[in-house]
């Protein structure tokens, strides 16, 4: 477990880019614990502002804006949300402070250029005490021998919680993200994180993923799955979607071919029945939502949420073209 | 008998055309009110009835009963009935997809029989 900051509250595991997590994280307060390549690290999180970056990979310790910059070069981060409370974001700061020994190095909020104001770089010594200091601009820093921080995290730990069973947005608690095993992240096509320090849309995502919640709320709805170009980039419920998203995408070009033959307006949803249930595609933002139920749902009341959802008509001009 | 199967859906509420089509992009039959080029409508049809059924067979190897594409405008609805052959309906947005699917599943077994 993280040494000394709040444990906080579990309430989700996932792999996905580091411009996904900020991008939809506008409600969350609390830590996103990072796992790279087997090294640990996290970023702590207000309402959307990330706060402090931290990332620790054996005796190097990499933090504010180099941390950030490096997982920002991961095309995939399996990361976990644990919640704060007001007071366990209170304490996590405080906390923080004074681990940097910079009170001001923790004070929420972003640079102009949407970096948070936490210091971009600084250096830890040996007894665990941090300083900074204008012009010392270190990329990356070693521990020192008892190779503890107010940062560090015990992996054991970590990969216990880790493992728990998740209620992001709204999920029930039998809900699984992400099981371990899944693809090789390394195989995954990249996304550029372009865009990261673009404003974002809190009102929009919020309203995604609060429809989000009713959807997964339903009964009968087995599974969630969210992917863009081919990658899966969030999966919610006990299915392997590792061949899915593929199909899904060629199912869903297809589908809008049908705009060049008949002047139907833009794509909202396509829905599969099998006997074992239903599988309904929707655009979700610039990704897709998949939705798994059960044969017994209510069609109806799905259609309805999912041409609620933001971004179920991305194409207008495909229902203009004959 | 197989005209008159294929009326049962054109009378509901909606339903603005129904097409029995082959994955060739063959039209069998069509009983239509609205605008389309069937032949065209049929090639991107069977597409997406491969794709759909190659989608079900990812999730264990179930056979498909229906796919349903919805847009802004229109509402379609298809089904394999026999081995290459399908059928089409297309709706308006506000057709109650519940009765179609329900006169689908009703029907089906007759019309495949009857190709």
């Amino acid at each position: 477990m993280m040494k000394n900051l709040p444990e906080g509250t579990s309430i989700g595991e996932m792999r996905a880019s580091l411009q996904w997590i900020l991008s939809h994280t506008a409600r969350f307060a609390g830590l996103v614990l990072v796992t790279i390549q087997g090294s640990h690290g996290f970023i702590l999180i207000n309402m959307g502002k990330p706060l402090l970056y931290y990332f620790r990979h054996g005796t190097t310790v990499l933090k504010g804006h180099t941390a950030y910059e490096y997982f920002r070069s991961q095309p995939f981060i399996q990361f976990e949300l644990r919640k704060y409370t007001v007071l366990e974001m209170t304490l996590a700061l405080s906390i923080a402070s004074a681990g940097e020994g910079n009170p001001g190095a923790t004070t929420p909020g972003k640079r102009s250029d949407g970096m948070p104001v936490e210091n971009a770089v600084s250096r830890e010594s040996s007894s665990g005490e941090t300083s900074s200091g204008e012009g010392e601009i270190p990329s990356t820093q070693s521990s020192g021998e008892d190779g503890n921080s107010v940062y560090e995290m015990d992996p054991t730990g970590y990969s216990e919680f880790a493992k728990e069973t998740v209620s992001y947005a709204g999920l029930s608690q039998d809900a699984i993200v992400s099981p371990e095993g899944g693809p090789d992240p390394s195989l995954f096509p990249y996304i550029s994180p372009g865009g990261i320090d673009e404003p974002q849309e809190p009102q929009k995502t919020d309203i995604g993923e609060l429809i989000l919640g009713q959807i997964l709320n339903l009964p009968g709805v087995l599974a969630v799955t969210i992917f863009r170009r081919g990658l899966n980039v969030l999966s919610i419920g006990n299915i392997n979607t590792e061949n899915l998203v593929n199909v899904a995408e060629d199912l869903i070009e297809s589908a809008k071919g049908l705009s060049f033959v008949m002047r139907t307006g833009p794509f909202i949803q396509v829905t599969l029945q099998i006997p074992a249930g239903n599988i309904l595609i929707a655009p979700y933002y610039s990704e897709y939502v998949c939705i798994l139920t059960s044969p017994g749902i209510n069609l109806g009341q799905i259609r309805k949420i999912i041409r609620e959802l933001p971004g179920v008509e991305p194409e207008e001009e495909a229902g203009d073209m004959v | 008998m197989f005209e008159d199967i294929l009326k049962k859906f054109i009378i509901l509420d909606g339903v603005s055309s129904v097409k029995i089509i082959r994955d060739t992009g063959e039209v069998l039959n069509s009983q239509k009110t609205g605008d389309f080029d069937d032949r065209q409508l049929a090639a991107v049809i069977s597409f997406i009835l491969e794709e759909s059924k190659s989608m079900a067979s990812k999730l264990g190897k179930e056979p498909l009963s229906m796919v349903f594409i919805e847009f802004r405008d229109h509402i379609l609805l298809s089904a394999p009935l026999k081995d290459h052959i399908f059928i089409v309906l297309i709706a308006n947005p506000g057709a109650n997809i519940a009765q179609i699917n329900q006169e689908l599943k009703r029907n089906r077994d007759r019309l495949s029989q009857s190709l």
